[in-house]
């Protein structure tokens, strides 16, 4: 991300593109300044880039069209994590039911896609990290990932998510102890 | 990648061996991915924007067309209120007449048929009429032993033996019928 690009105003993005005129060069900018992250966001919880990158493109067809009414009650920064929030929640659901065995809550769809992934190597911490964080329930997932990777404050997570600050704390409290005692459980 | 301040005190307050982890991402990216991904999506949003574009309704409606159309379905309503009723509409309130009329043609019936004289009862009552000189007068010129033996005005059995042809000629004959 450069200088530039982290310079430019999330209202300033807004406003430009009400501006017919103006409208896709603000909304480059907007795809420049957030991609990566969202990227990530996304990334973590799917696994796989190709998956990330199908989503990633549904968040930014979804804001094309409805940044317009963007009311900016919340900020712009919350209101597309929402939006790349839903759209993973939502293609998760849809992997969930087209595989053909049924799962727990405490499934992930993608586990096995993890263990697939290049350079995957189950001694590495990073990657037992990402083994535990998929076997979380798919909302403590969220809280996990926006908590300790995007570091996102809890005042912001309650919007995105539309939870309780509270309800959240004891939920990333309650993950982290699973992350835990997950990598405890399969030291080397 | 290093974990934000709060994040690590959070970590530690926690007591959590997650606050000593790094948190490098292990996944593997395309090369170049992330300098390509913008022109990407901005192009693939606007071949979509086209495509819809494209794909719009082809119809067009009268101007104010929707604005208009509740005030226009309330007139609708409010003139067909007022319209004379049909007979169709008038169902409702023939019912009752209908009863009224069917009570009414079986009380007339009914009346008629247990007022209707019965010709078995006109007969015999016409016979008991008939003068006593007259039927032995009948007798004697019809010369009937049985007749005459067992006459009586109440015996029905002499009369059985006369066919009832026989009985009404004779009446019509005497002025009686």
């Amino acid at each position: 991300m450069d200088i530039q690009t982290k310079m430019i105003d999330d209202a300033a993005i807004v406003f430009a593109f009400k501006n017919e005129g103006r409208k896709e060069e603000a909304f480059t900018q907007l795809v420049k300044k957030y991609q990566e992250r969202l990227y990530w966001h996304i990334r973590r919880m799917v696994v796989v880039h190709e998956d990330a990158d199908d989503v990633l493109q549904n968040v930014f067809i979804k804001v094309w069209r409805h940044l317009d009414n963007f009311k900016e009650e919340s900020g712009l920064y919350t209101w597309l994590y929402r939006i790349a929030t839903n759209e993973t929640m939502t293609w998760l659901e849809l992997q969930k039911k087209r595989m053909s065995i049924s799962l727990s809550d405490e499934e992930s769809p993608v586990v096995e896609k993890l263990v697939a992934q290049k350079d995957f190597d189950a001694h590495k911490i990073e990657w037992k990290l990402q083994q535990a964080m998929q076997r979380l329930p798919e909302k403590q997932r969220i809280v996990f990932n926006l908590r300790y990777y995007d570091e996102m404050p809890y005042e912001q997570m309650s919007e995105v998510l539309g939870t309780s600050v509270g309800a959240l704390k004891a939920s990333y409290h309650f993950a982290v102890k699973k992350v835990e005692n997950f990598i405890l459980n399969h030291a080397l | 990648m290093t974990k934000g301040n709060d994040i690590q005190v959070e970590l530690k307050e926690m007591n959590s061996k997650l606050a000593q982890l790094p948190k490098e991402m292990p996944f593997d990216v395309p090369d170049n991915y992330f300098n390509a991904v913008t022109d990407n999506i901005v192009e693939m949003v606007l071949a979509n924007d086209f495509i819809e574009q494209q794909s719009a309704n082809p119809y067009t409606v009268p101007e104010q067309y929707f604005s208009a159309f509740p005030q226009k379905i309330n007139q609708k309503i409010k003139e067909e209120t007022t319209v004379t009723p049909t007979l169709f509409s008038l169902y409702p309130l023939l019912r009752p007449m209908q009863v009224a009329a069917a009570i009414l043609i079986i009380i007339i019936g009914g009346f008629s048929f247990l007022h209707v004289p019965k010709n078995s009862i006109s007969f015999q009552q016409q016979l008991k009429n008939i003068p006593d000189e007259v039927v032995r007068e009948y007798v004697a010129q019809n010369d009937d032993e049985n007749l005459n033996n067992n006459f009586s005005i109440n015996s029905t059995y002499s009369f059985n033996k006369l066919s009832e042809e026989e009985i009404t000629q004779f009446l019509e004959e005497q002025g009686w019928q």
